[in-house]
């Protein structure tokens, strides 16, 4: 393979000079190969989405050299980098950036217009495209009527318009359920296998790093490590990385691990459990969190890790503490499949009753509420709990519907009772699963 | 700038300042600047410069069919006269006459077309009509 990226001593500031300035790339060294799929790996903050605008052309560093096929793009002009950006490279943000206002055909078709291609050759290649990601019949859609998982298919098939040989994945699976980040995942793996781009993935959850071939760890702005990955082997030396920032685990992570399962949200919920308990204790608790989601240690080495002391790799949990967080974990489980289950019936049916779920659901949120319920403020939270399912309304519409009084059509429980239940039906769903969810979820932490 | 034998020298004659830059970046952008070696000019006497050196004389043109020249009538008419006039110069001289001519231009009607006829253009390209790699492919193709 030969290099198709190169950066010299890169340095990018923001807001130079100033009392906010921010020093975001230190002096970053780097190579990338031809037809390669890499990821920038590392926290909020680390510097590796600079890192991708600085290379996109799209942020000004200022200095060091970015090297593209060995041409130095800092010399471009403003014209010059345009054309880069529009032909050179195809861009999949994790908020989709689709334009509202238009049509799911012409959202791809756009950056063809961009570059002079007539209208009816744009449409004809926009469809072959949106054909390609399996969203052809929403073409005459607006993004608004498309859920977050077909968005993002349409922002990829955007990105691959004017046949880029570079893909760019800033952040991609942000904003969709675990179903639709495995078709994303798959989708930039078919990118780089079968077309044989040079495919850039940033990201922040080892999971997505599943198929990479290279890994560039950042923090602080610097790359601390490269990490050439064997397919055979990437979970583990995925994992291995991570143990070493964590450092638990380091035995358990040894298998190949043939595909990597649904989470729902760690960070959700291990903020939920360990409400007053240090960020570091969370962190670890997250991650257990995460290892049991994804079935790589049971309920017993769960139970185990969390009671284990700090010092010995564990989160110091009290043995009772230990006891509650690992059975309410365990319901979560449970009734996590009970919505992968609706989620299923929804998608072959979009109207099929989901009473008994969303009943079993009911049970399960106002367990430990000791008020009491009448028929019709149940029948309320019901609909409330299936509108939430069906992403008709947010998490914060939810807690308002709840605390709403029962002559409102609310159900009328009070403002506590209300933020309680709809923070346990929120850990239902994938931290990523529901758009609105997920900006909910910030807000919380 | 280094070039090996094999490189071959692509001259793109066209008006437009973006198309010119667009040609160009597109070739590096696709990573075949090793293989090509890409020059841009925006009149005919520019070009025709650049085809009394060995070392700027092109393997292959691209040409617009209709390009406006300052203080001159320019009709369609007249403006596809001076391009045909032009490729008839580079055919009828010897020492230019391998050179490959390819017309790279908006001009799809079929009257235009018939204009190049049996002048030894080697492609008429309709610019809206390819993406930005289908241009790479087609110089590619000629030297399959």
């Amino acid at each position: 393979m030969s290099e198709i990226i190169r950066t010299e001593n890169l340095n990018l500031w923001y807001d130079k000079g100033k009392p906010t300035e921010v020093h975001s790339l230190k002096d970053v060294n780097i190579n990338i190969e031809k037809g390669d799929y890499v990821s920038f790996f590392g926290p909020s903050g680390c510097g590796k989405t600079s890192i991708l605008y600085a290379i996109s052309g799209i942020d000004r560093f200022q200095e060091g050299k970015v090297f593209i096929n060995n041409r130095d793009i800092s010399g471009l002009t403003n014209q010059e980098l345009a054309i880069f950006r529009q032909t050179g490279i195809g861009i999949v943000f994790q908020q989709f950036n689709l334009v509202p206002s238009l049509t799911v055909l012409k959202n791809v078709a756009l950056p063809m217009l961009f570059v002079g291609i007539s209208s009816e050759k744009a449409d004809a290649e926009a469809r072959k495209l949106i054909e390609r990601l399996d969203i052809l019949q929403y073409a005459d859609h607006y993004p608004f009527e498309l859920s977050g998982g077909q968005q993002q298919r349409v922002g990829i098939a955007r990105a691959l318009a004017n046949d880029p040989p570079i893909i760019i994945a800033d952040e991609p699976l942000g904003n969709l359920d675990s179903v639709n980040a495995k078709k994303v995942l798959n989708f930039l793996k078919e990118l780089n296998e079968k077309d044989g781009r040079t495919v850039i993935m940033v990201t922040h959850e080892a999971w997505s790093l599943r198929d990479v071939k290279t890994i560039f760890h950042m923090k602080d702005g610097l790359v601390n490590d490269v990490q050439k990955v064997d397919n055979s082997t990437s979970a583990d030396s995925i994992s291995k990385h991570l143990n070493e920032q964590l450092s638990f685990m380091s035995s358990s992570n040894n298998k190949k691990e043939e595909h990597i399962e649904e989470r729902i949200s760690a960070r959700v919920l291990a903020n939920f459990l360990l409400r007053g308990y240090s960020m570091d204790e969370i962190m670890r608790f997250e991650s257990f969190v995460n290892q049991r989601f994804e079935n790589k240690i049971n309920k017993k080495e769960f139970s185990k890790f969390v009671n284990m002391p700090f010092k010995d790799g564990g989160v110091g949990l009290w043995k009772k503490k230990t006891e509650r967080v690992t059975q309410y974990l365990e319901e979560i489980l449970e009734e996590k499949k009970n919505i992968e289950h609706i989620y299923k019936v929804l998608e072959e049916n979009p109207e099929m009753s989901i009473f008994d779920e969303i009943l079993s659901i009911r049970n399960w949120v106002l367990e430990g509420y000791t008020g009491k319920i009448t028929p019709v403020q149940a029948s309320a939270l019901d609909q409330i709990i299936s509108d939430r399912i069906r992403n008709f309304i947010s998490a914060d519409k939810v807690v308002e519907l709840l605390d709403l009084s029962k002559n409102k059509f609310g159900v009328g429980l009070s403002f506590r009772a209300s933020q309680v239940i709809s923070e346990k039906l929120e850990l239902l769903f994938n931290e990523d699963n529901l758009e609105i969810n997920s900006e909910n979820s910030e807000k919380k932490l | 700038m280094v070039t090996n034998q094999n490189t071959r020298k692509i001259l793109l004659i066209d008006n437009n300042e973006m198309l010119r830059i667009y040609f160009r970046d597109i070739f590096w952008i696709h990573g075949n600047n090793d293989l090509y070696e890409i020059d841009v000019v925006s009149s005919f006497e520019e070009a025709e410069k650049k085809l009394e050196y060995k070392e700027t004389k092109p393997d292959i043109i691209f040409l617009d069919i209709v390009m406006s020249v300052n203080g001159t009538d320019n009709s369609i008419e007249n403006e596809i006269n001076r391009s045909l006039s032009f490729i008839k110069k580079i055919k009828d001289n010897k020492s230019l006459s391998d050179i490959k001519i390819i017309i790279y231009s908006d001009q799809k009607e079929k009257l235009v077309k018939e204009k190049v006829v049996g002048l030894d253009i080697s492609g008429y390209l309709i610019k809206g009509e390819l993406l930005p790699k289908d241009v790479v492919k087609f110089v590619d193709k000629i030297y399959e």
